[in-house]
């Protein structure tokens, strides 16, 4: 559940009840509960740090955000050394950095172009299915799982349905 | 005198995928994990041999990415796809379309690291 400005936000307490407030990882994490909230209350505010970005259901604006911060990323990659690519992906999203540096920058080079297409088509469901597909590779590196292989003589044994 | 296996085995349909262990490690990790989440292992087999590419739920199943994005199986570099399970258990598998054919290349139980 996002938190509601003056209510937990920095531990300070308010007595008005205003809009939701998401992390800006949850923009990659948890589109739908953003939206949701957007739907619900017209407006939502995601924080980074100490900066803070109002969205309102009129402007679209996760559509814009998302646009903006893969083009960020597309940018950093043509002009920034790895290391400073990688401190900007990791900054945006915290899970990037278990991912070796190669994948990083292969991820922050991978959605740019990706967020691109995905405007012109009208649909941002691929930008979504790639990062929740580079999110569940960054779950296997956390739990120590890396490369297998090769298999040049696989095991002629079927699986069995259990 | 031992007892014979009379279990029916049941048959690949035409249209199915096979699904072969890509090595020995893969065939001791499905028996854990069968043991561990039968249902779970059920409906994954039941997945990978109707159509192991398609993806209701891409939290869950999705290619793998980044250096973990192909293996190369019989000399064949394949894209590796990944299936996530309950209790952080996990397969691995590449698809074969010319032979439709489904090879485990790791079925991880758990964390690996908690075992150590």
């Amino acid at each position: 559940m996002p938190n509601r400005i003056g209510v937990g936000y920095h531990g300070v307490m308010s007595s008005t009840l205003a809009h939701p407030v998401f992390q800006w990882s949850d923009l990659a994490k948890k589109p739908t509960e953003v939206g949701d909230a957007l739907d619900a209350d017209g407006e939502v505010t995601v924080t980074r740090g100490s900066q803070t970005l109002r969205i309102s259901q009129h402007e679209d604006d996760v559509v814009i955000v998302m646009r903006e911060m893969c083009g960020l990323l597309g940018a950093v990659v043509a002009t920034e050394s790895p290391e400073q690519v990688c401190v900007i992906l990791n900054a945006a999203w915290p899970w990037t950095r278990v991912l070796p540096t190669n994948d990083q920058i292969e991820l922050a080079t991978e959605v740019g172009p990706l967020a691109e297409t995905c405007e012109s088509l009208g649909t941002w469901r691929p930008l979504l299915d790639a990062l929740s597909a580079w999110r569940g590779t960054a779950r296997a590196w956390a739990v120590g799982l890396g490369p297998v292989g090769p298999f040049e003589n696989p095991v002629d044994t079927r699986v069995e349905r259990p | 005198m031992a007892k014979r296996d009379r279990s029916v085995r049941r048959p690949t349909k035409k249209s199915e995928y096979t699904l072969h262990h890509a090595d020995r490690a893969c065939e001791v990790g499905w028996t854990d994990l069968a043991a561990s989440q039968r249902n779970g292992c059920a409906d994954l087999f039941d997945r990978l041999t109707a159509d192991p590419t398609h993806v209701d739920n891409p939290n869950k199943q999705h290619r793998l990415k980044g250096s973990l994005s192909t293996t190369n199986v019989g000399g064949v570099e394949r894209d590796q796809w990944q299936y996530e399970m309950a209790k952080g258990a996990r397969v691995w598998y590449v698809v074969d379309q010319d032979t439709r054919s489904v090879y485990l290349t790791r079925v991880a139980t758990a964390h690996p690291n908690q075992t150590k």
